[in-house]
């Protein structure tokens, strides 16, 4: 093989190799190796057949070649255990064939070609390729050109391993932060498992495994989340305590393990009785042990450090994923019990409020019996006393006159505090009933007029009434329109003692607006807006010197407001006071 | 309501009440008063009785019902808060019989709801009036429908 093998010596294969080495491991993409590879077979052995095939499945595929007749030709393959180049894949043991001619296995596809030397390309003992020479002559390949051969196809293994690595890595890499990035959408529980899947198979990929197991740490115990070459059950029986076995030892100590023989490891505990090599390698989250990634082979010494190196950046990828998952899940959890208190939080509102109503309904039955059943002496009472003062059952004087008259007044009022807590409740309640029928407002305040003129001049104040010309129908319940009326009217006679009351009707576009004004005591501003309030201090200390209830002005605006309409006040103390409300013309 | 408790024109009102039979002497309107309570039952009498009006009484629905058919009253109060028969049941009664069917009802009631008001008024009333109530606004409403 003197045409093929120029170099003779050792220093001759040293070159060769260094030269290759430092081709090979200058990058890290597989065609540019192949290539390189091609390029330096050119050189050295320059008028040889040299292929490269690769194994994928059972067949074996040419990646690269030189003077190789089927090169370029996608159908060609050999199969598995066909030939002197399927054997060599099948058996993982080189081949020097002297004579092609007078071995069986040979299937002759190249005619001319006479010798041939196959070795096979490994990685962590797999077959994973084929470097073949082909001659033309007998007996061309010496030891030597084994030897050569044999490390190139070694450094050329761990160049496609790396390359591989590479690639797989930053697959991983771009894959796991794609589900990190994906996750925060997706149900956490369903990531979980989808981030052990991804760490699973993308690893076992690169690695020549009998088991692989991710346990993660939960109570201070290993178990297994997910794995490879396990029933389900195993996977679910799978634990281990901090400290037992080789699992438990790395996630003790944080740092990776790996047992090249088994037999040899004095805190081994057997999970399989096949396996004979082990790689642990622990899943940290800052700094924080967080489980570990175990695989187990039944080969001796099946695991290196680049397949450390390899599984310890893809557990860290991972080690962020898992994390985030459980966070979600946390958060999960967290939203679950928030939801289930918000949901007890409510049953209990709910029954809270039940009862509420329950007690509003007795409140406003108990207002309504009591109202009622006052009604009775109340007239009793009012009746005599009103007979009494006029002298309708003989003379009486004017002192006795005055004072009936304050038993009369002040029996009113009682019944009137009474009769207004029974419309605050049923307004609360929003029980309060309008009948909404044809009302004509002008010709109710001509008629309401008349009493209050009749009021005016027996506090001989000057009362007088603006309406105009045409007022249209509107809807309203005459009975809450006339409560709103005396309500304010009588405030307006409360609080003047001398000057005029006024009242005003006018025609806006869509509502009709009331104006009741005085010449009395006024109201500071501070108090105008207390005043539509219930129990307001400046309504209840007013209304006691006056004689109301506090009420009057809050059921006023409520029954103003169910007619669509607005009150309000304008006022200055000492300057009187001016009353408006509207109501609406289109209430159905 | 309760506004208005000032002393409007029931000296000229007085008058008017008052008519001269066919032999010449002055006989007021007969009201009929029902009424369970006493003290009101006295109370609305007194001031009916005071303007000239004669009061006929009744304690309940039922014995209202017969003193209406046997005095034919030109009015009647009628209470409706009373056992037995309340004052809706007996304005019913009264307004399905031919006999009493056109004397003029005018409710006094303690109840002063507004549903009640209107079942007053669909049992046949005329008016309703709540206690407490002004004798001025109670003689000005009977004076009304007697005279109408």
């Amino acid at each position: 093989m003197k045409k093929l093998t120029p170099h003779k010596d050792s220093e001759d294969i040293f070159g060769v190799l260094y030269e290759t080495g430092k081709l090979i491991n200058s990058t890290l993409d597989i065609d540019t190796i192949l290539k390189n590879i091609v390029e330096i077979m050119s050189v050295h052995f320059k008028s040889g057949d040299f292929s490269f095939l690769v194994l994928e499945g059972d067949r074996l595929l040419l990646k690269a070649a030189l003077n190789h007749p089927r090169w370029g030709d996608s159908n060609y393959f050999i199969p598995l255990g066909k030939g002197i180049t399927g054997t060599v894949a099948a058996t993982g043991q080189p081949l020097n064939v002297g004579d092609v001619r007078r071995d069986k296995r040979y299937i002759g596809i190249r005619p001319k070609m006479l010798s041939e030397l196959a070795v096979p390309v490994k990685i962590n003992g797999k077959v994973v390729g084929v470097f073949n020479l082909e001659s033309p002559d007998i007996n061309s390949f010496k030891e030597q050109d084994l030897k050569l051969l044999t490390a190139l196809a070694d450094q050329t293994a761990v160049a496609i391993k790396n390359a591989r690595l590479y690639k797989s890595y930053a697959d991983n890499v771009k894959r796991l932060s794609n589900l990190y990035e994906s996750g925060k959408a997706i149900n956490s529980s369903l990531q979980f498992d989808r981030i052990l899947k991804a760490l699973l198979e993308t690893s076992a990929k690169e690695l020549n495994y009998d088991s692989i197991a991710i346990l993660l740490m939960s109570n201070g115990r290993l178990y297994a989340k997910a794995g490879l070459g396990f029933t389900n059950n195993e996977i679910a029986s799978y634990s281990a305590a901090i400290g037992e076995g080789v699992c438990g030892n790395v996630a003790e100590t944080g740092k990776p393990l790996i047992i090249k023989d088994v037999s040899k490891c004095n805190f081994y505990i057997s999970q399989s009785s096949r396996t004979k090599s082990e790689m642990a390698i622990p899943i940290k989250y800052e700094g924080k042990t967080i489980g570990v990634y175990n695989v187990e082979s039944n080969e001796l010494d099946s695991f290196d450090e680049d397949d450390l190196l390899f599984i310890s950046a893809l557990a860290e990828q991972a080690a962020i994923a898992i994390k985030n998952a459980e966070l979600f899940k946390e958060i999960e959890s967290f939203s679950e019990v928030l939801q289930k208190k918000v949901g007890e939080a409510t049953a209990e509102l709910k029954t809270a409020n039940e009862e509420l109503q329950h007690l509003n309904k007795v409140k406003t039955d108990f207002l309504s019996i009591v109202s009622h059943e006052l009604r009775t002496p109340m007239t009793s009472i009012v009746g005599y006393v009103s007979l009494l003062r006029d002298g309708e059952c003989g003379p009486i004087n004017q002192q006795q006159k005055e004072f009936l008259q304050i038993v009369h007044d002040e029996s009113m009022r009682l019944y009137r505090l009474l009769s207004d807590l029974l419309d605050v409740q049923k307004i609360e309640a929003k029980k309060m009933i309008y009948i909404f029928k044809d009302f004509d407002f002008k010709s109710f305040l001509e008629k309401y007029s008349k009493e209050v003129q009749r009021e005016c001049s027996a506090k001989s104040l000057q009362f007088n009434l603006k309406l105009p010309s045409k007022v249209p129908t509107i809807k309203a319940d005459e009975d809450k329109i006339k409560q709103v009326m005396m309500n304010l009217v009588s405030n307006a006679l409360k609080f003047t003692k001398k000057g005029s009351i006024k009242i005003e009707l006018s025609v806006l576009p869509r509502h009709l607006q009331i104006q009741v004004s005085d010449s009395g005591i006024g109201v500071s501003e501070e108090n105008q807006k207390l005043l539509f309030e219930k129990f307001s201090q400046v309504n209840m200390e007013a209304s006691r010197e006056a004689g109301g209830t506090g009420l009057g002005l809050a059921i006023t605006k409520s029954l103003v407001e169910a007619h669509g309409g607005k009150i309000w006040m304008e006022s200055k103390p000492g300057h009187g006071s001016k009353f408006v409300f509207t109501i609406s013309k289109n209430i159905q | 309501m309760f506004l208005f408790r000032g002393q409007p024109t029931t000296k000229l009102l007085y008058d008017k009440r008052r008519f001269v039979n066919k032999w010449g002497i002055m006989a007021g309107k007969k009201i009929l008063v029902v009424d369970d309570e006493p003290n009101i039952l006295k109370l609305v009498s007194f001031i009916l009785a005071s303007k000239g009006y004669a009061v006929i009484e009744a304690s309940g629905g039922a014995e209202g019902i017969t003193k209406a058919k046997a005095e034919k009253p030109d009015l009647i109060i009628l209470d409706v808060m009373m056992p037995k028969m309340d004052g809706f049941e007996a304005a019913k009664k009264l307004k399905s019989d031919p006999a009493t069917r056109d004397i003029p009802i005018l409710m006094l009631s303690s109840k002063a709801q507004f549903e009640d008001k209107m079942k007053g008024i669909d049992s046949g009333a005329m008016d309703y009036i709540t206690k407490p109530f002004e004798k001025d606004e109670l003689l000005q409403k009977i004076d009304e429908f007697l005279e109408s």
